[in-house]
């Protein structure tokens, strides 16, 4: 069985929406990092990060009814109302989909108001609706309601490898055809205390390029009953590896690789040539999601995006038209998520 | 739906909670009515009323051979994950070179146990205090999932689910399915949580917590009160667990799952969603609604939520019996659906249910009302279900090991 990508939400620094992530990504657009101040032993560090823009919500969802929404759910809702309008369809169609969301933190500014408000003013006055937003599947929840999708919903968190197991879950659903269609995606969000932590854990490491950012990226899946050559691509295999155990996925292929930004891969025993693009909408664990609209264009337009030369990757590499991309991330524990994407053009297709 | 190339069964179970720390413990528990609960010692709170809760005590031993680089300094919560993994390994029979030598996945339902919220490390923070890092680091290597993995030396996927309430539900369905497909061999899966002052005050927040012993759908009831612990399975292929002679303990049958999308922290008033999931999860299993011999309900003892389950079961599975074991353990979050799961499987091997521990008074609102005292069972098949926050329901279709 092939799955279809019919559509993707990106959403980050760069805008939302397919033709903002392909004009960064083919360098129209140039976004500059936000300066966070963070302080760290008495010293005041100023920390770059790349902001999300959300203000499109507004074209998919009245606002009156955005008002309790938190800034993680809102660039949830956001990225999965792109991807379902990308699609070319509506949310009423979407009667037997399945949501799944991919964090690495969740709603962890929202988390932080909730401490706030039992560190300020005692237990009995911890706030509940900080509370209920906090909880990591508020954002699929608060798609469920305000989209109207009332399929099998599902959030899953395991940092960096978020993304390629909510991934993985996505295609069994549509194998054993428990859904007709999956909105799947990876979101997280910024905050100073986020930061304050990823800013102590890469003191020392040489790795210029790990701009913190925020943001994610949404796909509308399906099994490709619709009849090939429709949508982005095809969602060829998902899986998870410990490359000191098992080969690396076919990685004949050209690898866009989540990598921290430090020396794309280098020093993860990866060796191979490869794209990055963390420098271009920051490092953070949904950021995977990105990677994997980013390889949707490619495939779509059939055209590989170079990324910047300072990201210090090997860039004079992978010639051809891309009809296979392979998107790597490693994780925690040793293990590498990888999500493999191929042409679903009808010339193209497979026996 | 396509019909399962393959059929999960379960090899082995461990369960830890407030009501005992191993499955055998919890089920004595559940069956001569032992509560164990009481004021929070985990943490100090300034609350008037001491909301009473379920905690398993001390600290937890999650020691054992193979102990894998990073686990020292771990959560509670996975801390949890790894006891009740232990049993469930043990119980199997199943070794590191039996897991390493086919597809073994592991997936892990929590709640409180993927939250970066550590209060002393954010007090710090906002205080301008520089706090040092190591909460950071102990809550990035205490992935519950991945802390199994790398404690069992697992090659195969790995995923921590955080479906709040039904999670440990939700793992367990998710793991069937790997193994109905053929993705897996073996996974170990099911769910765990620690009980922190952060959910502690949260519940209370929402007015949803009893400063009594919770009442599962009684008249009087008036809230849960929250535990923590959880609950492991061991799963796998039924052809892998036959060829390798290893005993079956039950089987999932299959899992439903369905969004009520209706509200963030209440159910579907008419119980949408929860009958979308038992339905899905009974076709899924092919068996019909009259083969089901018990329910395992979710049953907080919070009103909204006692008086849809027992709207639904009244309507979908009448005089089928039902019952809540939350008044022995509490609500342990993301471990609930795993450790009810795992109770489900063992009354169906001992042939009878415990009383539904809370419930003496029947409420006027409720069509359908839970066992009262031990009953013994007709049938091999049960339901176990979790209702969660954001709307999930989530159901699981259980089978004993028959005679």
């Amino acid at each position: 069985m092939r799955i279809s990508v019919q559509g993707i939400g990106p959403l980050g620094c760069f805008g939302a929406g397919a033709g903002d992530l392909e004009a960064l990504l083919a360098g129209d657009r140039v976004v500059h990092p936000e300066i966070a101040r963070v302080e760290r032993d008495g010293n005041i560090h100023e920390q770059p990060w790349f902001k999300a823009t959300t203000s499109r919500l507004e074209e998919f969802i009245p606002r009156k009814k955005l008002r309790r929404i938190d800034r993680f759910s809102t660039m949830a809702l956001l990225g999965a109302s792109l991807a379902i309008s990308d699609a070319g369809v509506s949310p009423d169609d979407l009667e037997n989909t399945g949501i799944i969301i991919a964090t690495g933190y969740g709603a962890s500014g929202t988390t932080f108001s909730f401490l706030d408000s039992f560190l300020n003013k005692g237990d009995r006055l911890s706030v509940p609706t900080h509370f209920s937003n906090s909880v990591h599947n508020a954002a699929a929840a608060h798609i469920s309601v305000l989209l109207g999708i009332k399929g099998p919903c599902l959030t899953v968190s395991q940092f960096d490898l978020s993304v390629p197991s909510a991934f993985f879950t996505a295609v069994n659903w549509l194998r054993e055809e428990r859904v007709a269609t999956v909105l799947v995606g990876g979101v997280d969000e910024f905050n100073p205390v986020v930061g304050y932590a990823t800013a102590g854990l890469n003191a020392g490491c040489s790795s210029p390029s790990a701009i913190a950012g925020e943001g994610g990226c949404f796909f509308l899946l399906s099994r490709e009953d619709a009849g090939p050559g429709t949508g982005y691509a095809s969602l060829a295999k998902v899986d998870m590896v410990d490359p000191g155990k098992t080969p690396v996925p076919d990685n004949s292929h050209p690898v866009i690789l989540g990598s921290q930004g430090y020396g794309a891969g280098k020093g993860h025993g990866f060796n191979h040539s490869s794209l990055s693009y963390d420098s271009l909408y920051g490092h953070f664990p949904a950021a995977a999601a990105i990677d994997v609209g980013a390889a949707c264009l490619s495939i779509k337009n059939k055209a590989l995006f170079m990324p910047p030369q300072e990201t210090g990757v090997d860039s004079n590499m992978i010639p051809g038209v891309p009809e296979t991309i392979l998107c790597l991330k490693p994780g925690n524990n040793n293990l590498w998520g990888a999500v493999t994407l191929e042409s679903n053009t009808p010339d193209q297709e497979t026996p | 739906m396509i019909k399962p190339a393959k059929k999960t069964v379960i090899t082995g179970i461990g369960c830890l909670s407030g009501a005992g720390a191993t499955l055998a413990d919890n089920m004595d528990a559940l069956f001569n009515r032992v509560r164990h609960l009481g004021p929070p010692k985990l943490f100090t709170t300034d609350h008037a009323h001491r909301f009473p809760v379920f905690e398993v005590p001390g600290e937890v031993d999650e020691s054992t051979e193979g102990t894998g680089p990073g686990l020292t300094r771990t959560t509670r919560t996975t801390r949890l994950a790894l006891a009740a993994a232990r049993e469930a390994v043990a119980r199997s029979g199943l070794t590191q070179r039996d897991f390493s030598a086919v597809k073994t996945g592991v997936c892990i339902g929590t709640s409180t146990g993927s939250s970066l919220n550590s209060i002393q490390f954010y007090d710090d923070y906002r205080s301008q205090r520089s706090p040092g890092l190591s909460p950071v680091r102990r809550y990035l290597s205490s992935n519950p999932a991945a802390c199994i993995a790398e404690r069992y030396g697992l090659t195969g996927p790995v995923q921590t689910v955080v479906n709040a309430c039904s999670s440990g539900t939700d793992a367990l369905g998710i793991a069937s399915s790997w193994i109905e497909q053929g993705l897996c061999d073996i996974v170990i899966a099911g769910g765990a949580d620690e009980l922190t002052r952060v959910t502690y005050n949260g519940f209370i927040s929402l007015m949803i917590t009893d400063h009594e012993p919770s009442r599962p759908f009684d008249a009087t009831r008036n809230g849960l009160n929250l535990g923590e612990g959880a609950g492991i399975m061991v799963l796998e292929s039924e052809q892998h667990a036959r060829t390798n002679g290893r005993v079956s303990l039950g089987s999932i049958l299959g899992y439903g799952m369905a969004c009520d999308g209706h509200h963030l922290v209440a159910p579907h008033p008419k119980g949408l969603g929860l009958k979308k999931a038992i339905d899905h999860a009974l076709a899924f299993s092919r068996v019909p609604r009259e083969a089901v011999a018990f329910v395992n309900a979710h049953g907080t003892g919070t009103r909204d939520n006692d008086r849809v389950e027992s709207m639904v079961l009244a309507d979908l599975l009448p005089g089928v019996p039902f019952g809540s074991t939350k008044g022995c353990t509490g609500h342990t979050l993301g471990a609930a659906g795993a450790l009810e799961a795992a109770f489900t499987v063992a009354c169906l091997n001992e042939h009878r249910m415990p009383p539904s521990v809370g419930f003496t008074e029947k409420a006027e609102e409720m069509p359908a009302s839970p066992v009262t005292e031990t009953m013994a069972l007709k049938g091999n098949v049960a339901i176990s279900q979790s209702l969660a926050f954001g709307g999930n329901n989530s159901v699981l279709v259980l089978e004993g090991k028959g005679e």
